[in-house]
């Protein structure tokens, strides 16, 4: 054979050769029953995809909606500048009576609970002065 | 009796009918399947490099691992097309493993009595330098060759057991081709 003239048919005669006595030699019954006894003692395994339920993805998304919103609700209320505590808007503290005063007071109980000092004071006792002052320092 | 006839049922069945038979548990079914083409996968491993003596083991994992990934099989080529490729994958899992030289023996060849003795041994000779340049060349280029000029595929089928283009295929086949001529001259 002249081989710088190798052609493409005379490459594909050669390359059918290959491999004809491992074909030839291989017991073709013998094999079918190996595999299918390799089978049955490896059962072949389901081949699921674990489907999360639609209701869950739905929960799933409710919780996290509600708890970001939480979230952003409570950073917006921190976030907020802190109103002073005071008197309702356009009432000047001078024109109260004393148990207006007291009045404005009470509806601060938290805050005035929390101010410095409020532990020994009983504002009850307070004269107006003495109210209108405790107010417009609680007002910062 | 009831056996004879679901072997002969199975062996006139088309490989489609075959596989959705395995599916659904049929054993003949794959039975059928391993007899119709143990042969050409063993002449594709021997061609790829895999030992005369491991070539029926590496036949045997190429079906179980077929048998068992069956569902990815959407008839997108040929079963034996797609069979082949498996046995590639098997074939270079074992090389891994095995770490050892994959040749071809001559002397068996050599031995054989059929035919012209010169003629023999001239064929055994161009055999076992082909066999030693596709062991030269990448892998994808190797299969291509085989599936092609073996096998007899399309490149179409080819290509789809592959995951590549036809065009990339033919491409991987005439680098093969040129490459291998180089090597036989």
């Amino acid at each position: 054979m002249n081989r710088d003239d190798l052609q493409d048919a005379e490459l594909r005669a050669i390359a059918q050769g290959l491999g004809a006595r491992a074909a030839e030699r291989l017991d073709v019954e013998a094999a079918a029953q190996a595999v299918l006894e390799r089978l049955r003692q490896t059962p072949r395994t389901v081949h699921w995809t674990r489907r999360r339920p639609v209701w869950l993805s739905l929960a799933a998304a409710a919780v996290l909606l509600l708890g970001t919103s939480a979230v952003l609700r409570n950073v917006r209320q921190h976030a907020r500048p802190a109103r002073g505590i005071g008197a309702p808007a356009g009432v000047d503290l001078n024109d109260l009576s004393p148990d207006q005063l007291r009045e404005v007071l009470s509806t601060f109980d938290q805050s005035w609970e929390d101010a410095p000092g409020s532990a020994d004071t009983d504002w009850e006792d307070l004269s107006a002065p003495e109210l209108r002052s405790l107010l417009r320092s609680l007002e910062g | 009796m009831a056996r004879a006839d679901a072997v002969a049922a199975a062996a006139s069945s088309p490989d489609a009918a075959l596989i959705a038979a395995w599916r659904s548990g049929d054993e003949q079914a794959a039975a059928e399947l391993v007899r119709r083409h143990a042969r050409a996968l063993a002449r594709f491993l021997a061609s790829a490099g895999a030992r005369d003596a491991d070539v029926d083991d590496l036949v045997q994992e190429t079906f179980i691992r077929a048998f068992r990934a069956v569902d990815r099989f959407r008839n997108q080529c040929q079963f034996r097309t797609w069979l082949l490729t498996i046995g590639g994958n098997v074939l270079k899992d074992a090389s891994r493993r095995a770490k050892r030289a994959l040749v071809v023996p001559l002397d068996d060849g050599l031995r054989a009595t059929d035919g012209d003795p010169h003629e023999r041994t001239v064929a055994v000779e161009l055999e076992a330098r082909l066999q030693q340049g596709l062991e030269q060349l990448p892998r994808m280029q190797r299969e291509v060759f085989l599936l092609r000029a073996q096998q007899g595929m399309e490149y179409d089928d080819i290509a789809a057991a592959l995951g590549t283009s036809p065009g990339a295929a033919r491409v991987h086949y005439h680098h093969a081709a040129k490459r291998l001529k180089e090597h036989l001259k």
